[in-house]
């Protein structure tokens, strides 16, 4: 700084009024965006900035005063909060939303990559009805299903287990992300996939050599989405899950939350927190490749 | 190595649109066989359909003794290198040469000293630890070739190779594939080549023999002089050469000797040409090319007048627009004959060279001008 | 699948080890202490009587979408803990629970009033038993009263009339009561009660009771506190964010002097008062009444499974719970003043309710009043009285005009049943 600030002199000492006119408008210009940048950024991140400050609020501070820095930081939330008011302690309900999330994150990636792949690939007798199938399945509302489905997991003898929750994402329940796959492999050419079987590649080992690896970031995307949506599903678990041993976080999180009792909300954001924290950090993680999925639809041939 | 045959080839798509009519075609062993003909023409159709890329409606295609049609695109004994060149983007460049071996469990020595070789031959060692991305498109270009020749494959396919280089590039490739072609001949390793594209430069500096195709159908198949000295038809005598044939609606009667009528102007026919005439007098096609119509004194015997519309000078030559009885004419003269005063709405004189002139029949195209 | 566990069960009844201990479900929703309360409950009846008992609890949240799947499905818990307004849409004939008279013997019946029983009884079968009763009455503040030189109303009159000379003596941000939202529908109906006699839905005819008249003249009465000041008006209330009274500052600085809500809810609204003292004020008489209107319903009810394979058990755990001294010193009050008497007494007896609870519930079940319609409680029709209220406090229609909206709107639900 201290090297610079001589030569910016001696430069716009050899400067005409209008050019130093124009060059002082482009710094207030661009410090006046910078500001509402900064201060729009700052308001989106206000609730996230708040939910972090009142989880170390006492109960009663939380509604007593509205700004984020606790008057008296205390752990209390969180150590009350972890504990709960069951048996077990929220580290069972973390361990339980990962034995629901590890399996079903997988077996969509994979279910749902070979299920597209047949589909934007593939000629074969019924495809049109089937694709149709598909899209209305992704139209269907959540609710025409349950009742239907929760007869047929009661049948199978699932209740109270996880298998409803991802055994259908193995079998590329998820219309959604199959729908997703095969758009970004409509804009992906054919052509690497045409040299694979040129050079002796059946269709399944172009899959895994070849569109795979093609169709990485969108694979990303998907097990991205998969892990967030898992992560927050609340009906699912509630529906067919019943002993309290195999709660997930996301229900264990509404557990104590009643209409008529007032209730901790600092244990309650204190534990929202600990919730996020994980989708917070898969997020960061995969960013790179997120984007890359969203913002390029085709690969540079 | 091994020759290749398609015997009444037709290729009908799903939606019930015919792209190929019954194409015979035979390739020799060793053979650079270019197939040319403008966009729609079915060319990378039929390159597909002996890849394996594209199912066979009917008939069949042989490479060497073995009927193909139902064998998978790596049985073939076949490589390709596509026009996008479909370089695996995230392999690096060894291991898109060496894929294709990979995939069938070679010994790894083995893989290794054929991408050694070929890379030495493509000139690309310096490449091998690069991305796809990280390549220029020459470079690119090279490497697809070299992923193809590594395989040593019984028939090379190329699909429009060269079309995404810019025109320097593109004369280079040439000569490399070229001499490529002809090295492994020497080297006793003879290529069975089948080469699609839509550039008549490339069909006719690159090609052993030239297949000109047209709406599904072959038109002539035949070495570079003989498509451009014997056009089979219209359509050929019109695809091949630069400028265009001059190809113009005429009369030809045979009475007193034989004459052309080209709208009220009429010109002999000179016996060069009538010993070839094989017509029986009628509406034809009347050809000849820009090179062979050349610029005569006013008056002469046997030429058409004409207006000249646009002086075109490339200096070693020049391109004259001419406009005789309502048809467009190009006439190209060594710039050395040209009178610099002519300017456009002069009139002058052409004499159609009767060595040179094509009569094609108007109805079916075939020329009839080939001799009995 | 269904078969072969009946099938199984039987063979172990027969060997005599299923009919003693059983293992029992029990499903609830609830907040912490509720759920923890239940836990111990469960935990000394079922050892008491030999049974395993696996507790399954929620949030309030979904909870009535779990309970509709599983009913559905036919796997609900043995015991439920059911919201008294469910109970029609679960078994409008009755038969969609045990029938809890056929246990008569295992069960002590007795400790609940007939009018709680009749509350919970359809198609003449006893579907659930009360956990606690509770009604609507005024609470005021008394501080806020004191500081304004009045006293604390008993009769709407003097509930209209200290508006005026509150405002004068503290400001005019100060309200003696707040009625905004549902509050406002079913304070209509006390004032129609009181008027008329008349509940809002007859269950004889399933029609709405009072007359478009009768109506018309609660809603009018209604807009006369908006204009007396007696009440913020609705459309100020939702602009200043529709905040939750409880979570209001107004609220805890004693600046709103007055609510209508239900008795079991003392503490959520007396906690965060930092200026003066919450105070149950039972029901205002309006005029010429001869009864209180109260509005009193089971807040909730334990049901029994109608295809649990184990009904004795559960309800001698439920019995337990309820009526038996180890569970109920267990359960407490996490439900509210427990509606059966037994229980009443021994927490009572123990000091384990607040006087003012007491106080409070014991207005709600002194109180007179019509039958008070389950169908009340029906989800559509709460928000068909809620919306049309909303248009009416918004000017949207006339007093005429909501009271004819509410009569076409609520019978053509009633119509379903």
């Amino acid at each position: 700084m201290s090297v610079t600030t001589p030569e910016v002199t001696t430069a716009t000492s050899g400067l005409t009024a209008h050019q130093l006119r124009e060059q002082r408008r482009a710094k207030i210009s661009a410090t006046i965006r910078y500001v509402i940048l900064a201060a729009v950024g700052l308001l989106m991140l206000y609730p996230l900035i708040w939910l972090i400050g009142a989880s170390f609020k006492t109960n009663s501070e939380i509604f007593a005063n509205p700004g984020f820095i606790p008057s008296e930081p205390t752990l209390d939330g969180y150590i009350k909060g972890w504990q709960t008011s069951t048996p077990y302690t929220f580290a069972r309900f973390f361990w339980n939303t990962f034995l629901i999330i590890f399996p079903k994150v997988l077996f969509t990636a994979i279910s749902a990559t070979m299920v597209a792949y047949g589909f934007a690939r593939f000629e074969f007798p019924g495809k049109k009805i089937l694709f149709a199938t598909l899209i209305a399945i992704l139209l269907l509302p959540n609710v025409v299903t349950r009742i239907p489905q929760y007869l047929l997991f009661r049948d199978i003898g699932w209740l109270d287990s996880f298998l409803p929750l991802w055994v259908p994402s193995a079998f590329a329940g998820d219309a959604f992300f199959v729908f997703m796959l095969i758009q970004f492999l409509r804009a992906v050419p054919r052509d690497m996939e045409e040299a694979a079987r040129v050079d002796g590649a059946n269709s399944f080992q172009t899959l895994i050599f070849i569109v795979v690896p093609l169709l990485k970031p969108a694979i990303i995307s998907v097990c991205l989405f998969q892990f967030m949506w898992t992560m927050n599903d609340f009906l699912g678990p509630l529906i067919y899950i019943s002993s309290v041993e195999k709660y997930p976080v996301s229900l264990a999180l509404k557990l104590s939350i009643d209409t008529t009792e007032a209730f901790e909300w600092n244990r309650i954001l204190a534990m929202s927190v600990l919730a996020i924290t994980p989708a917070l950090a898969v997020f960061f993680i995969a960013q790179k490749h997120f984007i890359e999925g969203i913002s390029s639809g085709g690969v540079k041939g | 190595m091994a020759g290749l045959q398609l015997n009444n080839v037709d290729k009908t798509y799903p939606n019930g649109f015919k792209a190929v009519h019954g194409i015979d075609l035979e390739i020799e062993d060793g053979e650079f066989m270019v197939l040319v003909g403008p966009s729609g023409c079915a060319k990378s159709t039929t390159l597909r359909m002996i890849a394996g890329l594209e199912t066979i409606s009917g008939g069949e295609v042989r490479i060497g003794d073995t009927v193909v049609n139902d064998l998978a695109p790596g049985k073939r004994g076949i490589a390709m290198v596509f026009q996008n060149y479909a370089l695996y983007p995230h392999m690096k460049v060894t291991k898109n040469l060496d894929f294709g071996l990979r995939l069938k469990r070679r010994p790894k020595d083995e893989i290794a000293r054929a991408t050694t070789e070929v890379s030495h031959t493509l000139e690309i060692e310096e490449l091998l630890d690069r991305l796809p991305k990280e390549l220029s498109g020459g470079q690119a270009q090279r490497v697809a070739v070299g992923r193809a020749l590594i395989k040593s494959p019984e028939v090379f396919l190329f699909d429009e190779p060269l079309s995404n280089l810019d025109a320097k590039l593109r004369a280079s490739m040439r000569v490399r594939i070229t001499d490529l072609h002809k090295r492994l001949k020497e080297e006793g390793r003879p290529a069975t080549v089948v080469y699609v594209t839509h550039d008549q430069v490339e069909a006719m500096t690159m090609g052993d023999r030239i297949c000109v195709m047209k709406d599904g159908h072959i038109m002539q198949v035949a070495d570079p002089v003989t498509l451009y000295e014997r056009p089979a038809n219209a359509f050929v005598g019109g695809f091949i050469g630069m400028p265009e044939m001059n190809l113009a609606d005429a009369t030809l009667s045979l009475d007193d000797g034989g004459r052309i009528r080209l709208g009220d102007q009429v010109i002999d026919i000179e016996p060069d040409l009538a010993s070839r005439l094989t017509h029986k007098g009628g509406a034809i096609t009347f050809g000849i090319r820009p090179q062979h119509f050349e610029l005569v004194a006013p008056g002469a015997a046997n030429a058409l007048t004409g207006i000249v519309r646009i002086v075109e000078f490339l200096g070693h030559e020049v391109n004259l627009h001419i406009e005789i009885e309502g048809n467009a004419f190009i006439s190209v003269i060594p710039s050395e004959q040209f009178d610099r005063s002519m300017r456009a709405g002069d009139t002058v004189a052409l004499h159609p060279r009767a060595r040179n002139t094509q009569i094609f029949d108007r109805d079916t195209g075939q020329n009839a001008s080939l001799g009995g | 699948m269904k078969r072969s566990t009946t099938a199984l069960a039987t063979v172990l009844a027969l060997v005599g080890f299923g009919a003693n201990a059983a293992e029992l479900r029990m499903s609830w929703w609830g907040g912490d202490s509720r759920h923890l309360a239940t836990q111990e409950g469960l935990k000394v009846c079922g050892e008491k009587h030999g049974h395993v008992m696996k507790p399954e609890f929620t949030g309030w949240s979904g909870h009535l979408e779990k309970l509709s799947t599983q009913l559905a499905g036919g796997t609900e818990a043995d015991i439920m803990q059911v919201n008294w307004p469910w109970l029609p849409l679960f078994s409008a004939d009755g038969t969609g629970f045990a029938d809890l008279n056929t246990l008569g013997e295992i069960i002590d019946l007795a400790s609940w009033s007939d009018a709680a029983k009749a509350s919970s009884t359809l198609g003449g079968k006893l579907n659930g038993l009360p956990a606690s009763q509770t009604g609507l009455i005024y609470w005021f503040n008394k501080g806020t009263f004191d500081a304004a030189g009045l006293a604390v109303p008993t009769t709407l009159a003097e509930l209209v009339a200290s508006a005026a000379p509150m405002k004068e003596k503290l400001g005019d941000d100060h309200f003696p009561l707040y009625l905004v939202g549902e509050d406002v529908s079913k304070w209509m109906q006390n004032i129609v009660a009181q008027n008329t006699g008349k509940g809002l839905i007859d269950n004889e005819t399933m029609k709405v009771a009072p007359s478009a008249e009768e109506l018309v003249a609660a809603i009018e009465t209604y807009a006369m506190l908006v204009e007396q000041g007696v009440t913020p008006a609705w459309p100020d209330a939702a602009a200043a964010g529709n905040i939750k009274l409880h979570e209001n500052p107004n609220w805890a600085a004693g600046k709103i002097a007055g609510t209508y809500v239900w008795d079991s809810t003392y503490f959520k609204y007396s906690d965060p008062i930092t200026n003066g003292e919450l105070i149950p004020a039972g029901l205002l008489a309006v005029d010429g009444s001869d009864n209180d209107g109260v509005y009193r319903k089971a807040s909730m009810v334990f049901s029994i499974s109608a295809n649990s394979e184990n009904t004795e058990a559960a309800a001698t755990v439920l019995n337990c719970l309820l009526n038996e001294p180890e569970g109920i010193a267990a359960m407490a009050t996490a439900r509210g003043l427990p509606a059966s008497s037994v229980a009443h007494k021994q927490l009572a007896d123990n000091g384990k309710i607040v006087a003012v609870q007491t106080e409070a519930n014991n207005m709600v079940l002194d109180a007179s009043g019509p039958e008070v319609s389950a169908f009340a409680e029906h989800p559509e029709v709460r928000s068909i009285l809620k919306d049309t209220m909303e248009l009416f406090a918004y000017g949207e229609i006339t007093a005429e005009e909501a009271a004819g909206d509410i009569i076409m709107n609520v019978n053509e639900v009633l119509e379903k049943y």
